[in-house]
């Protein structure tokens, strides 16, 4: 039973959460515009299950709506992974290579 | 169609030219007149031998090839097994070599204009970036590929290192420790190849592969693996571009010009060589199509958040690979067409963009939104140019991108994807937000920085506007003809689906 | 570059996917044993005895003789790169203030505290090297070895003199001098490419042993030119040698392998003689201009 008050303050900390530090209207907009087109991505990347059953696209993208609420801003998570910074990359290409050795040996 | 010449003068002299001139310009070093003339000889050189040149092969050392059935040839066109190391000119090389040396004769134009001190070096290493361009889209062997992809790292991070800022330093030196990865990566696949098969000519290797042998496949997917790794170095694409943006944002806008050129050409160039060995493969192109996506959105998403002109382009520019990655692992006709039309249009236009670019670095308050503004006012043709460059990079009808965007939109829809569809528009839509938050910001926002006792920095050279409009007018000619281009990306594309074993 | 971003949670992961491409790559080289093809092979050894005697040189200077013409530019350029790190053709922009390049210091040697019988035994070891190297250079066309390790054994007599010496060693290479030759050596292995161009159409044709317009092997369709008798007297003749194999005799010559293996190994002392110059004693325009 969340009052007018306490929605407010949800709200307000959203956005407070991805424009810490660079407060100006044009960075600003940058992490708006970039936050809902991570979130539309993410959709079309669950709808992309339709590929194997229709069911479990639907059922994937329900459950990623919900997710994305849940998880608030994507952005400021997105941008820490971006960094250049060594061993994130050097982690990110390990994922991707593992992924693309694994789907093509055993998918 | 099926060129018969096996040795095509015009070939070596694209290696040769830019090697002789780099060593030259290097040992001339700080002599400026010497290293014009030099310079601007060799690039109008390159331009005049890729425009004369028939189609053809060159046998590097002059082996002939050895026929199935005994005895030896030098005909190109007849079956058989290449001892010599075989580069390929036909019209996609034509269009992209072309294309690579007016960009060079531009930049080098621009270097000789702006830059002082001891620019010998940094020139050098231009035309060492077009050499390793050129090899890339050329070769028709895994492991001349394999040198050139290698040499290529090595040069970016030189051109990056020119500019001497910490930050360029740390971008080429994060950018080599990777090329050891990737560099590595595909000489263990060219291993894998040479072991199944027995020959490093691509063509040759592509009839030896042993497809249909199941006790081999997990041999093949491995090395699928290591020059899908590879690609994605080479061009920048998902989880290394990161350090890709970082080399274009800290390189020299006009140097960037060049190092994007060169990546484009090396994700065609790889990108097709992965089909033709590889596409048959299941989930083969599911992977580059799907390396294709997270890069294109990530890319534009980390271009919304950037704040400074030159690193917004940076990521724009790896969000664009990811479309002409797109176009090429989509693996149909159309697709190959868009993809190869996308990366062609995706150089001029973003060579617009760049010099609109390096036209802001010279009144001395760098590139960043927060502290340039109102350059409008003093460079209003600047203005328009780099207005221009953003509608052809977001597809806005008359310019180019849009010609080759929409090729993509058609050909991902005729795959049966329409969610690809959806992300190339998401794509072109976020590039215009992206790019018009920086020209906003940069060109048309009031000054509002205090005016006296500033410096002014230089005036923008005559060059850099003679070189913008050139770009413009071909941004313009491909969006209102676009066949002129598609006629040379035709045959390739046709080549790499129907024939796969003829570069 | 935080370490953080492989700790906790991530660090399971990355291992997990290590594992998976361990299992992935080692599934697939165990896959290989015994099925790996010969392709190409047979025949670059059936004509082996026709060309360089040693078998190394003719596939690394003939058959690929393109491919090492850009591996010998990777040394080039990394030792042009590797330079340029240090300070060696930064480039600035005219007129706008921009942020000084990042500077370098040279590393710290004491040459004073050297052992006496060091400083003595150092010259006659020098010498020893470098014949040593032009040994190995002269005999590439018939035996192992090449350019690449004359010029790598070369360099390391350069750096035995520079820890030695100091910077007035024996060899006193400047840098200048060696930018010169690298420059050259590399020039002179493109264009040795140039007379096989020239008088076939192909680019490096191996001219001197002219295996294909000769007449020694037959069985060639299509080849257009044939290589003058001039050509032949001058670069392929001085090094013929008759070949005595258990299946024949060969009249077999090097051509210009051995002229490229010069090329390579002035590109190689150039790169690499560069390298230790620099990286031990930083670099300065002055020192340059004043030459």
């Amino acid at each position: 039973m969340g009052s007018i008050d306490s929605l407010y303050d949800k709200v307000k900390r959203f956005v407070i959460e991805f424009t810490s530090g660079k407060g100006t209207s044009s960075a600003m907009t940058g992490y708006m515009t970039g936050e809902l087109q991570t979130v539309a991505f993410i959709m079309i990347l669950a709808s992309f299950f339709r590929i194997f059953s229709v069911p479990l696209g639907i059922v994937l993208l329900a459950a990623v709506v919900g997710a994305l609420f849940f998880f608030g801003p994507m952005i400021k998570a997105m941008e820490r992974e971006n960094s250049s910074g060594l061993n994130r990359v050097l982690f990110w290409v390990m994922i991707y290579f593992a992924v693309i050795i694994a789907v093509t040996l055993w998918g | 169609m099926n060129e018969s010449i096996s040795n095509l003068w015009s070939i070596p002299l694209f290696i040769i030219i830019p090697i002789l001139a780099a060593i030259l310009l290097n040992v001339l070093y700080s002599r400026k007149r010497a290293i014009s003339v030099t310079a601007v000889v060799s690039s109008l050189a390159l331009i005049v031998v890729s425009v004369l040149s028939p189609f053809g092969f060159h046998w590097f050392t002059g082996q002939p090839a050895v026929l199935p059935t005994g005895g030896y040839t030098y005909r190109a066109d007849l079956l058989g097994w290449n001892l010599a190391l075989e580069y390929y000119y036909g019209p996609l090389q034509q269009i992209a070599i072309f294309l690579a040396s007016v960009l060079l004769l531009f930049v080098v134009l621009i270097a000789i204009n702006s830059l002082k001190k001891n620019t010998g070096t940094y020139i050098s290493l231009l035309f060492l970036t077009f050499m390793s361009a050129a090899i890339v889209i050329m070769v028709n062997d895994f492991y001349h590929l394999w040198i050139g992809v290698e040499i290529g790292s090595l040069i970016v991070a030189g051109v990056v290192l020119a500019t001497g800022e910490a930050v360029s330093q740390k971008a080429a030196l994060k950018y080599t420790f990777f090329s050891a990865l990737s560099g590595a990566g595909l000489a263990i696949a060219l291993a894998l190849i040479l072991g199944v098969t027995g020959y490093a000519n691509i063509s040759d290797a592509i009839i030896a592969m042993p497809l249909n042998d199941a006790s081999l496949a997990s041999v093949l997917y491995v090395a699928f693996g290591f020059t899908v790794l590879s690609w994605i170095y080479a061009g920048g694409l998902a989880p290394i571009h990161p350090l890709k943006a970082d080399v274009y944002g800290s390189a020299f806008p006009h140097a960037t010009i060049l190092l994007q050129t060169q990546s484009k050409l090396m994700l065609v160039a790889i990108g097709l060589v992965i089909l033709r060995l590889f596409g048959t493969l299941p989930f083969a192109k599911e992977v580059m199509l799907s390396v294709s996506v997270l890069t294109m959105m990530i890319g534009v998403v980390m271009a919304m958040l950037q704040t400074d002109f030159r690193w917004t382009l940076a990521y724009l520019i790896v969000s664009h690979s990811g479309l002409v990655t797109l176009g090429i692992s989509l693996g149909t006709v159309q697709g190959i067409i868009g993809g190869l039309f996308q990366a062609v249009n995706d150089v001029v236009y973003m060579s617009v963009l760049l010099l609109a670019c390096e036209g802001i670095y010279y009144f001395g308050r760098g590139t960043s939104i927060k502290t340039v503004s109102g350059i409008a006012k003093r460079a209003p043709w600047l203005a328009v140019a780099a207005i221009i460059g953003a509608f052809a990079a977001s597809g806005v009808p008359p310019f180019n991108g849009f010609q080759s965007e929409i090729i993509l939109i058609q050909a991902s829809l005729n795959y049966g994807m329409p969610e690809l569809a959806i992300v190339v528009l998401m794509v072109s839509v976020t590039t215009f937000i992206a790019l018009f938050k920086g020209i906003y910001n940069i060109f048309l926002r009031p000054d509002d920085a205090p005016q006296a006792g500033e410096k002014q920095g230089m005036p923008v050279p005559r060059m850099l506007y003679v070189c913008l409009a050139a770009l413009i007018f071909i941004t313009i000619l491909f969006g209102v003809y676009p066949q002129l281009a598609i006629n040379f990306l035709n045959e390739a594309a046709l080549k790499v689906v129907y024939i796969p074993w003829v570069p | 570059m935080e370490s953080k971003a492989l700790k906790g949670s991530r660090g399971i992961i990355a291992v997990i996917a290590l594992m998976i491409i361990f299992v992935g790559v080692s599934t697939s080289l165990l896959q290989l044993n015994g099925n790996v093809a010969r392709g190409i092979s047979p025949e670059y050894n059936a004509l082996a005895p026709y060309e360089a005697p040693n078998n190394l040189a003719s596939w690394v200077y003939d058959y690929r003789g393109f491919d090492t013409l850009i591996e010998t530019g990777v040394i080039y350029v990394g030792a042009l790169v590797s330079v340029l790190a240090i300070g060696r053709g930064i480039v600035r922009t005219k007129g706008v203030a921009e942020e000084a390049p990042v500077a370098q210091s040279s590393m710290d040697f004491h040459v004073s505290s050297l052992n006496v019988i060091l400083k003595y035994f150092g010259i006659p070891v020098i010498i020893l090297i470098v014949a040593y190297s032009l040994l190995v250079l002269t005999g590439a066309a018939t035996s192992g070895g090449g350019g690449f390790q004359c010029g790598v054994i070369f360099s390391s007599a350069f750096l035995l003199g520079m820890i030695f010496y100091g910077k007035k060693n024996p060899l006193n290479l400047s840098k200048k001098f060696l930018i010169g030759i690298g420059g050259f050596g590399w020039a002179l292995y493109a264009l040795l490419g140039l007379p096989g161009y020239l008088v076939t159409g192909y680019w490096q044709y191996n001219v001197g042993a002219d295996l294909w317009s000769s007449g020694l092997i037959s069985g060639v369709s299509g080849m257009s030119a044939v290589v003058p008798d001039i050509m032949r007297q001058i670069f392929g003749d001085p090094f013929r040698i008759l070949l005595v194999l258990s299946d024949g005799t060969y009249a077999s010559t090097a051509g210009i392998v051995p002229l490229i293996n010069i090329g390579e190994a002035f590109n190689v002392i150039g790169a690499i003689g560069l390298i230790f110059l620099v990286f031990a004693y930083g670099y300065t325009d002055e020192e340059g201009k004043s030459k």
